[in-house]
């Protein structure tokens, strides 16, 4: 990596200085990021395989945290939960970040104005959206009130009260927070794309909708990647949205692993179970980084050859 | 390596200047020693009550460090406890109750204070289930504040009138009335929703149904016969119709919100701890009058109790006689009068006068002396009277699933309760 160029005699204190002053000031970081980070994912993993209850504790029990965190049905109800609420919030934030983009790419009047506010819910705090799609989604205070007092009174809207629909609803408020930022990031691939090329694809009588598929949406491959990747890491980690918008009920049917491994480690006193959520949670982020780091290394390998 | 340590020192220098700041609002005196109490009482009246007792700790020469931590109904605080524990900043006393109490002690850190309970005859003058629950390895190491009820139900009583039912003496006269209050368009009964309001509905239920040696058996002693047997299969089924006449909107909603319905009259009865009291206060009518209180009615009657109380720490950062001190007044009559009017419970220390309590507050000393000859006074499971967190949450979890899951029978719930809670209870003493 560190390319050492042979030192001559003159002034051997300011060169060294300048070889090594960087990395001396990059230390500090580094170590926190050492302990604070890598030590207590560390410390997370062990704890995960020991008694741990109430106080962390160094008695090792193996897998037995894991084994009973499979046989408990709140986890695997938080498992499908976060499957549902991770495909539907991703496919959906992609396809109207997409949609809105291309519409906004049209050479629009008051196009900074309109991408302002689908950009806007994504200044809101999590725990805000939540409480107002609380709100909004409560069949006796929000949009079914609303609809039966225009006289449809046999509206009904009640996914925010029904066990088998809420995690839907976290799905809306979350899709209604993001798919503005995703729309922000392909309207910038949208601009990176060279017009000369559909142009030549127009001339050639291509349709616009045939230029859009097989030229357009094909080269916004790298935005489609990294907000993926953003995507499948904010749903991992969604807890604020689905405390503030469902207190993860009705009873248990909105919990998400976070929301899991909060309170069993925490209200609980099941530490050890409570870091076996944490360390799985972690396994699926790595899974979902993995391409990314993958590409990423690739790419500077490629950038040295040349 | 230095830069974290001088992070360390940084932050215990914030806490250490925390600690003073909030101590300076204390009283300076005679300095006899300091204790420092970790509690989660921020709300108004709580807060209140906690300065009453630093002012008197501070008459006495005693500074009283309140390190209120709010949010989480105590969970917030709990984490800060174990942090502290973690770091070896132990405080003198914590707000910890139930059988948590037995787990710090058995952590090994529980202080004795045995000399302050044989100067103020504890033995006598708390009740003596309580005076158990506040002992370790036959040690007091905590000390109680106050005594709730839970199996309270509230009742608006012109909303009765409004839909004709009468005051109900029995389970069937109680559906009876919420039949007739649903029928006049009133919610029979506000709750629906929330686990933790759902399982304070149940801790009633349950005793009402089932007695006061059964409740014990299920939530105390997790007989697994018991948990899925009759009478756990009956307290279910008839959870489930208290379920039928609540407002299936209010999922979400908090118990104060609750409470706010029934005063206004847009709900007819509530089933709640007395600190519904403060509420029905605050909304401008008086407990015992326009909103009547009762037990929830059923076979049996009892008082399910939720004792607040702190444990002593020993090697904390606290003096040992400041800790004395704090245990001494928090249960001397004059605190116990003005702190527990103030919070809506009853006084723990047993021959304290009721003057000028409420009528609900005489009334819950009455049913609670009659609870103690009966033998038919039991602690609240669901408010981590009965059980650790662990099993608490197990239990938490079926009766959500089982409220939630309208297909589900009563006597599937009881067997997954029986189930799950042996499990939980095995997992926290591996």
């Amino acid at each position: 990596m560190a390319d050492s160029s042979p030192s001559s005699g003159a002034m051997p204190i300011r060169r060294w200085l300048d070889r090594w002053l960087p990395k001396l000031a990059l230390v500090p970081s580094g170590v926190a990021l050492l302990v604070f980070v890598y030590g207590f994912i560390g410390w997370t993993i062990w704890l995960s395989l020991t008694t741990s209850s109430l106080l962390p504790n160094n008695t090792f029990a193996g897998l037995r945290q894991y084994e009973v965190l499979f046989k408990l049905d709140i986890w695997w109800v938080s498992v499908i939960n976060l499957a549902i609420f991770g495909v539907l919030y991703v496919a959906l934030c992609l396809a109207i970040g997409l949609f809105l983009a291309i519409l906004l790419d049209q050479k629009i009047r008051a196009e900074g104005w309109l991408r302002t506010i689908y950009l806007y819910p994504l200044a809101l705090s999590l725990v805000v959206t939540g409480v107002v799609w609380k709100w909004l989604l409560n069949p006796s205070l929000g949009l079914e009130q609303f609809v039966h007092a225009l006289g449809w009174t046999g509206f009904s809207f009640d996914w925010l009260i029904n066990p088998d629909m809420a995690i839907y609803a976290v799905v809306i408020a979350a899709v209604w927070q993001a798919s503005g930022f995703v729309t922000a990031l392909f309207l910038a691939g949208l601009r990176g794309i060279d017009s000369s090329i559909i142009k030549a694809a127009q001339i050639d009588g291509a349709s616009l909708p045939r230029v859009y598929l097989s030229i357009i949406i094909p080269s916004l491959r790298p935005v489609f990647f990294s907000a993926i990747i953003l995507l499948v890491s904010l749903a991992i980690k969604s807890f604020d949205l689905v405390i503030a918008l469902t207190g993860g009920g009705p009873g248990y049917s909105t919990w998400v692993p976070a929301i899991f491994m909060y309170d069993f480690g925490f209200n609980r006193g099941q530490i050890g179970l409570g870091a076996a959520a944490a360390t799985l949670m972690m396994a699926a982020v790595a899974l979902a980084m993995l391409p990314m780091l993958i590409a990423e290394l690739k790419g500077r390998r490629d950038g040295h050859k040349n | 390596m230095t830069q974290t340590r001088w992070a360390v020192r940084g932050l215990q220098l914030g806490a250490a200047v925390a600690a003073l700041s909030i101590g300076a609002a204390a009283h300076a005196a005679p300095d006899k020693g300091t204790v420092s109490v970790l509690n989660w009482w921020t709300s108004g009246s709580e807060a209140k009550s906690m300065n009453v007792l630093q002012d008197m700790l501070a008459s006495d020469g005693y500074k009283m460090i309140n390190n209120a931590v709010s949010g989480g109904g105590g969970s917030n605080a709990r984490t800060v406890l174990k942090s502290r524990i973690q770091s070896n900043n132990i405080p003198g006393a914590a707000q910890i109750k139930g059988p948590e109490i037995q787990q710090w002690c058995k952590a090994g850190l529980a202080m004795n204070i045995d000399k302050v309970a044989a100067d103020q005859n504890w033995a006598r003058i708390l009740p003596g289930p309580v005076a158990e629950g506040m002992q370790c390895d036959g040690h007091f190491v905590a000390v109680p504040f106050n005594l709730h009820r839970i199996n309270w139900v509230w009742i608006n009583k012109s909303a009765m009138e409004k839909a004709g039912a009468a005051m109900p003496s029995d389970w069937n006269s109680f559906v009876t009335a919420l039949k007739k209050l649903k029928a006049a368009g009133i919610t029979p009964i506000a709750g629906g929703g929330d686990t933790w309001q759902v399982a304070t509905e149940f801790d009633a239920v349950a005793l009402a149904t089932g007695g006061a040696d059964f409740y014990r058996k299920a939530f105390v002693d997790l007989d697994e016969a018991v948990l899925s047997g009759p009478k756990m299969v009956k307290s279910l089924e008839r959870l489930r119709t208290l379920q039928r006449y609540e407002d299936p909107n209010g999922q979400g909603l908090s118990w104060n919100h609750d409470t706010g319905l029934v005063v206004k009259g847009e709900a007819g009865m509530q089933i709640m701890g007395d600190w519904a009291k403060g509420e029905i206060t605050n909304a401008g009518a008086t407990p015992g009058d326009e909103i009547a209180c009762m037990a929830l009615p059923g076979e049996h009657t009892g008082f399910v109790y939720n004792a607040d109380s702190f444990e002593m720490f020993k090697n904390s950062n606290s003096d040992e006689a400041a800790q004395y001190a704090f245990a001494r007044t928090a249960l001397s009559p004059a605190f116990q009068r003005k702190f527990n009017m103030a919070k809506g419970s009853i006084p723990v220390r047993q021959g304290v006068s009721l003057e000028g309590f409420d009528a609900c507050a005489q009334k819950a000393q009455t049913a609670f002396e009659a609870a103690v000859d009966n033998d038919a006074l039991v602690p609240s499971y669901s408010q981590d009277m009965a059980e650790n967190g662990a099993v608490k949450g197990a239990l938490f979890d079926v009766i959500a699933k089982f409220y939630n899951d309208k297909d589900m029978s009563a006597k599937d719930a009881a067997a997954q309760m029986a189930s799950q809670a042996q499990q939980a209870q095995m997992m926290s003493q591996l």
